[in-house]
């Protein structure tokens, strides 16, 4: 007498060197993975594990240097000499106006004689208008 | 006393870490077993042998996924399960397709080892076998060769408990009947 079992695996029992081959040939290609991929492979996937969890820094430090390589460009090719003068030194708009007019003014006095400018103003008048002294002398 | 892969001390975890040896014994353990319950559903010396080859490939490849070690037969079990699932569904799709009224309850106090088999009934038992409908089929190989319990065997299947049970219930009717008439 025998168990359901003993019965299924008697009637298959003639393949197991068939299955021996099998099983050679899977425990092998196991033994070759082994001895190829580890460390090489580990290494690569860790580099990669890397690079994915420091992605975010890594695309912000890109931006960071591209705005950087931007800006030097721009000062290598200035546009014009203003361009290079640092936007700390120059002074406001209002005070560029009043040294500009103080300037002239200066100038204006530096170009006009001291007697003309110590004169009171020559009013002219028409000729029938004039004063008559002049005319009795 | 039928000696069962979970009571085994199973090198699964040398195994995990890509021993050789340790998969060596694993397949030694299981090949004949498995072989044999692949061959009883494809019927074909040179599939189940590809099939075996297939599902050993394939335990190399996703042992990570396997997440108790206890359970390293009836996930075996279940990659060959699903491998012949794949050819019957390329073969015969409406066989498989077919299922049995379910809901039957079953009554599981006998073990699969209460069933004996005299030498004469062997080609009958076999013919039997061979005559139940494809999913009632597996379900009694996998309760025969591996005596794997009604949670194992729905988990390899990918069927309700409920299920296999009514099954089980069917096929053992069926075989008892045998046992009984050639008596």
């Amino acid at each position: 007498m025998k168990t359901p079992r003993e019965t299924l695996l008697a009637r298959h029992r003639a393949a197991e060197s068939k299955l021996d081959a099998i099983r050679e040939t899977v425990v092998a290609s196991v033994r070759e993975r082994r001895v190829h991929s580890p460390a090489v492979t580990r290494r690569r996937h860790h580099f990669r594990d890397l690079l994915v969890s420091l992605r975010w820094h890594l695309a912000g430090m890109s931006a960071a240097w591209l705005v950087i390589v931007l800006l030097n460009l721009n000062i290598s090719h200035p546009a014009s000499p203003a361009t290079m003068m640092p936007a700390a030194k120059i002074p406001p708009p209002q005070i560029i106006l009043a040294s500009l007019r103080e300037n002239r003014r200066e100038l204006l006095e530096m170009i006009q004689p001291a007697e003309s400018r110590a004169a009171p103003p020559v009013k002219l008048f028409p000729r029938s208008e004039r004063p008559r002294e002049t005319l009795t002398a | 006393m039928l000696v069962v892969a979970e009571r085994e001390q199973l090198p699964v975890s040398q195994a995990r870490a890509g021993e050789p040896a340790a998969w060596d014994a694993l397949f030694h353990r299981y090949q004949l077993p498995l072989y044999t319950y692949v061959f009883e559903l494809v019927n074909n010396e040179q599939t189940s042998l590809d099939l075996v080859q297939e599902t050993f490939l394939a335990a190399v490849r996703h042992i990570g996924g396997l997440r108790e070690d206890g359970k390293f037969g009836s996930w075996l079990f279940g990659i060959a399960h699903q491998k012949c699932i794949q050819r019957w569904r390329k073969q015969n799709r409406e066989e498989f397709l077919r299922e049995e009224i379910a809901g039957a309850s079953a009554d599981f106090d006998e073990g699969p080892d209460d069933v004996l088999i005299r030498r004469e009934q062997e080609a009958e038992f076999m013919n039997r076998l061979n005559r139940l409908a494809l999913p009632q089929r597996a379900v009694l190989l996998l309760y025969f060769v591996e005596d794997f319990s009604v949670e194992e065997i729905a988990r390899i299947t990918k069927t309700p408990p409920g299920t296999v049970k009514s099954r089980l219930y069917y096929a053992k009717k069926s075989l008892r009947k045998l046992v009984e008439e050639t008596k």
